[in-house]
Parts: C-alpha cells; structure tokens; sequence
C-alpha cells in the first residue's frame, strides 16, 4: 500500500491532495487538449498564403525580412496574443468555477467538512491550487505554441506585434527566448485574476456552470468596457487593462513601474476575491 | 455519562422551523437511533452536530466540548457517515481514504489498511470508485468515517438504498464496530426494523419536535398490549374502547364478524381480566388472549399518531 506521503507535513499534504484532485480529473484536460488543437489550426491558417502575404507586407512596410522574422518564436507570439485572452479565460474560468461549487454539488465537500479542518484553510487550498492551474495551463501554452512554431518556421529572430499594447518590436533569437520566457510568466501572474474571479463565484451558492460562465461574462464585459473610448480615463479602473499588461514585456525598453503597478493592482484584487469568497462560503449552510 | 448533548437547539430554513427546542442526549458507549419521518429534522440535527449549519439557538456538545465555539475539538473524534457519501470517482478507493484522512491528520497506512479489511474492501480498494456498487460506496464510507479512530460515530441513513443483503450487512459491521471498539454511535434511520435490532435508545422527530428519547422498550413495556382472537374484531375493540379500558384498539380480519385478531394497548387501571369480563358480558366469542412483545413499529407509530392527534386538538 502507497505510503508515498506520510511523511510529508499536514498542509502540504492537504495541498498535495487537492493538486491531485485537480489533475487526476478528466475535465482538468480540456483546456490543454483544446489549445493544443487550436495551436495547430493556427500554424495551418498562418501558412495560407493571404496571411503569410499580410505579414510580410506588414514586415516589409517596416523594413524587415520575411525569411528572417516570420520564425517560430514570432508565430508563438502571435498564437498566445491571438488565444489566449479568451480561449486561456475560457480554460480558467471552467476549473476555477469549478473548484468549489462541483465540490458542493457533488457532496464530497459535505464529506470534507465533516472532518476538523477549518473551512478557511480547506479554501486557501482550492484557491492556490487554482493559482497553480494557471501557472501550469499558461506554461504549456507558451511551451507548445514555441514548439509548434519552431517545428513549422524553425529557430529565429522574434517579432512581435501588439497594436492594443502598442508594442512593435523586433529581438534576437536569444533576447526574444528571453522576452518571451518573460512574457508567459507575467502571463501566468495577471492572469490568475480570472481564476480569482471563478473560485470567488463557486464559493458562491450556486451550479459551477453558472460561475464560469458569469466569469466569462465579468471579463468580457469589462474587456467591452476598457475598449470603448469614452473610458480611456478610466482604463485603470478596468481588470483587462491590467491583464494587458503582459504584452508589454516586450516592448523595448520594459517599462517596469507600469508593468508592477498592474500586478500589485491584479493580486489586490485577487486577494479580495479570496477574502470575499472565504467571507461568504464560511457563513453558508450547508444542507442538501 | 453523555457523549452527545445537545441544548434546546433550534434551526430555522426560512419560514419553515426544521428543529424545535431540541434537547437530546446520547450516552457513552450506546447505540442510540434518531427516529422521524422524511423532514422530521434528523438531518439538520446532524449537521447542526457537526457544524454544517449554525442553529439559531441552543447549543450543541460531543465529548463535553461545544461544537458552535470549538468545532475542531469537538470534531476532532468523530466519524460521521452524513447525507449520501460522495467521493472522487476518477481516483482509487485507497486514494479517496487518503485524502479524506488527510483532512483530520496523519493517517497511519496500517490504520487505513485495518479499516479497510474490516469493510471488507480488500479486493476492490485498488480500483477506481466510478466502478463501486451502491453497497461498496457504503462501506467505504464507513471506512472513511473511522478514519482515523473516532470515539463518536454518526450514521445518517447507512443503509439508505441498499437491497436486503446490504443492509443486514451494514448491520452486521454496525454491531460489530459496537462490540470490538469504544463507539458512542449515533444513528438516524426511518429503518425502523433495523433500528430496532440495533438501538435499546432511541430519540423519535417530527416535524423538528421531539417527542420521545429513552430506552424505547422499557417504554413500551408499560404500555400494556394484549392480542385478542375473538370474533368480529372490529365491534369488540368498539367495545374496549368505549368501555374506556383500551386507549387504542387495532382489528385485523376480514370482516363480516368472522374470527380474527385484535391487538389493544389497556389504559391506566384496566387489565386483561376486565376486558375478558367485558368482551363476554356484551356476547363476543373470545378464543384467545396473550401479551404482545413490543415492537419499535407499534411504538413509533403510537408516539406520532398521538403527537398528530394534539397538533389536531389545538
């Protein structure tokens, strides 16, 4: 019999356990399987020849090679700015929304809530697992779409495009594998906002269905809301804005007081998410 | 001394009172049933137990500790079997065990090891719980509840929806867990064939009241029963029952004056003399007469018709 993790500490254990919860499931996957297949429908849209002729005039227009900047560190760029804003929020939304309300509606939280554990630490393990869902969902992200890339335009200069961040940048092979490296943590750390949001909505009493898709309509709504140009005084204000921020890692020069500006105010809000969500889920009966 | 203690707790959902100034106690060591039809409030009394809901009022203690104030401590030795047990069916029955463990501590493999040959889940504890019977679901349920050793077990419904082979399996290890370690086992059950077998303590529920709590058979042997085999069962419990020396009279038999059976609680004074004198001065055949064992059944049904009858009075 498996005494794999008796040594182990309590609460890292716990959170061992809730890791493997969160990975052994089936519907954990989704997100991956799906990326993976739309990264693959993007290197095959790119290589139609109307896209590939569009960005070479728009490299040509600024004075770039085709041959040199149309490289698989480029297309890896292009498929993370062009997915993963709402197919990355899509995944998170899902397992975030999940993370909780499943629990409740299944009555294995009924079954956790039996034993002497407090339910403040039992969701402080949800909310990092959540966090570390992220972590690893934007990472394989950024490791696929690199691999896809580099297997179909092979090793090269970085260019990259970003008219909404206003980013135009071009990088060498080193400085870009850097840049992006960069760019998929910071990713991965203002990203954590929208699993913040789901796992605030499943400690709410309600299906895990409808916290993900209330996320989803939080996001975009506010994404609408940070476009439109009678808010441009307002951007701040707004989550998207700051989840933006990611792309501007590879601006020239990394403006970094924007860049940690946007991440204290994406992980205050993740921490009043937590709060919120602990506040209420520690007052609710829990009656079937 | 009590194990279980629970002050003039109250809990409402809403408009709806789901317990009422409850006041229970459940003794050390005992096996004690928390009888009541669907809604009678068992349910809420356990989660009120284990701190799965806040009561609006009262107070609620296992082990002498106050479950509102101190849930950890209160909780700390007990194992509850609450509501239909759900697990991770993508994971192993051993890895469910685990996890479950984990929450309330270090978990000793050996220990895990002793539950599960105890539920009898040896063959089947490697495999995925998506492929469990309803009965193995049970009993792994069990095996989580004792995990790790409580000195307080709390049963809601364990045999809730097993067949017939199930549930006296379920009794079975009921007892067994009774007689090879030191439990205090609360039980809620609408079983009450199973309650019965297992519980000389009982708490009857309804409607969030509760109408009874005690040694259920040293109650009933007070009531006094007798089954009478006479002829035409229906007119002679008329006449106990108008001759004020039944409280209640139950016929049995098919009708038209033919013999059959008459079972009559006797009321205060009146004995089995004076309803033979009784049945006969008023020209009924008496063939039989002999005392009725008590039976949960009878009793259960007595206490709530009699609980009905005053809500009807008032």
């Amino acid at each position: 019999m498996s005494t794999m993790t008796s040594g182990i500490p309590l609460l890292p254990r716990q959170f061992g356990y809730e890791l493997l919860k969160l990975f052994a499931r089936p519907r954990t996957y989704i997100g991956f399987g799906l990326f993976l297949f739309f990264e693959f429908l993007l290197l095959f849209l790119l290589q139609l020849p109307r896209a590939r002729e569009a960005y070479r005039e728009l490299l040509a227009n600024n004075g770039y090679l085709f041959a040199e900047y149309f490289t698989g560190p480029t297309m890896a760029v292009v498929i993370i700015t062009t997915s993963v804003f709402f197919l990355g929020s899509l995944f998170l939304a899902l397992v975030a929304g999940d993370i909780v309300a499943k629990e409740v509606e299944d009555g294995t939280m009924r079954m956790i809530l039996n034993r002497p554990v407090s339910r403040v630490r039992v969701l402080f393990l949800k909310w990092l697992a959540c966090l570390v869902y992220t972590f690893v969902l934007l990472g394989f992200i950024g490791l696929t779409s690199l691999l896809c890339g580099v297997v179909s335009r092979g090793w090269g200069n970085l260019f990259v495009y970003a008219p909404l961040q206003g980013v135009f940048a071009v990088f060498s092979p080193g400085e870009g594998l850097f840049r992006l490296a960069l760019a998929v943590v910071w990713l991965s750390l203002v990203m954590s906002a929208v699993s913040s949001i789901g796992f605030f909505l499943s400690c709410l009493s309600m299906k895990p269905a409808a916290a993900t898709v209330l996320t989803l309509a939080f996001l975009f709504a506010d994404f609408v809301m940070n476009n439109l140009p009678y808010f441009a005084g307002y951007a701040h204000f707004f989550l998207t804005h700051h989840i933006g921020s990611w792309a501007l890692t590879f601006q020239v020069y990394i403006p970094w007081t924007r860049l940690l500006e946007s991440l204290v105010w994406i992980w205050a809000f993740n921490l009043t998410c937590f709060a919120a969500g602990v506040a209420i889920f520690c007052n609710r009966d829990f009656k079937s | 001394m009590a194990q279980i203690e629970i002050e003039h707790l109250s809990k409402r959902f809403g408009r709806r009172t789901a317990v009422r100034d409850l006041c229970l106690e459940v003794p050390a060591r005992s096996i004690y049933g928390l009888l009541g039809h669907n809604g009678a409030g068992k349910s809420t009394t356990i989660g009120l137990l284990l701190g799965h809901l806040s009561p609006d009022k009262g107070k609620a203690r296992i082990g002498g500790i106050p479950v509102q104030r101190q849930r950890f401590e209160a909780i700390r030795k007990v194992g509850a079997l609450f509501e239909t047990p759900a697990f991770y069916p993508y994971l192993s029955g051993y890895r469910n065990l685990e996890i479950f463990g984990a929450y309330s501590g270090k978990i000793d493999p050996r220990e895990l090891e002793e539950v599960v040959a105890l539920v009898g889940l040896e063959a089947r504890i490697r495999d995925r719980v998506g492929g469990y019977s309803h009965g193995m679901r049970q009993r792994l349920a069990i095996a989580q509840a004792l995990l790790p050793a409580p000195s307080v077990l709390i049963l809601d419904e364990p045999t809730d929806g097993l067949d017939p082979e199930g549930i006296r399996e379920m009794r079975l290890l009921v007892q067994r867990l009774h007689r090879e370690r030191p439990l205090t086992i609360l039980l809620s059950s609408h079983l009450l064939g199973e309650v019965e077998q297992l519980c000389d303590r009982i708490g009857i529920l309804h409607e969030g009241k509760l109408l009874f709590s005690g040694d259920w058979r040293r109650q009933a042997a007070k009531e006094r029963r007798f089954r009478f085999e006479v002829d035409d069962p229906e007119r002679c419990a008329t006449a106990l029952v108008r001759g004020g020396l039944a409280v209640w009279a139950n016929p049995s038999g098919n009708g038209n004056g033919s013999r059959g059976f008459l079972d009559a609680e006797l009321g205060k004074g009146a004995g089995m003399a004076d309803c033979v004198v009784l049945l006969v001065g008023h020209g009924h055949r008496l063939h039989g007469c002999t005392p009725l064992a008590p039976s949960l059944e009878a009793f259960y049904l007595t206490v709530v018709q009699q609980a009905r009858k005053e809500a009807a009075g008032r």
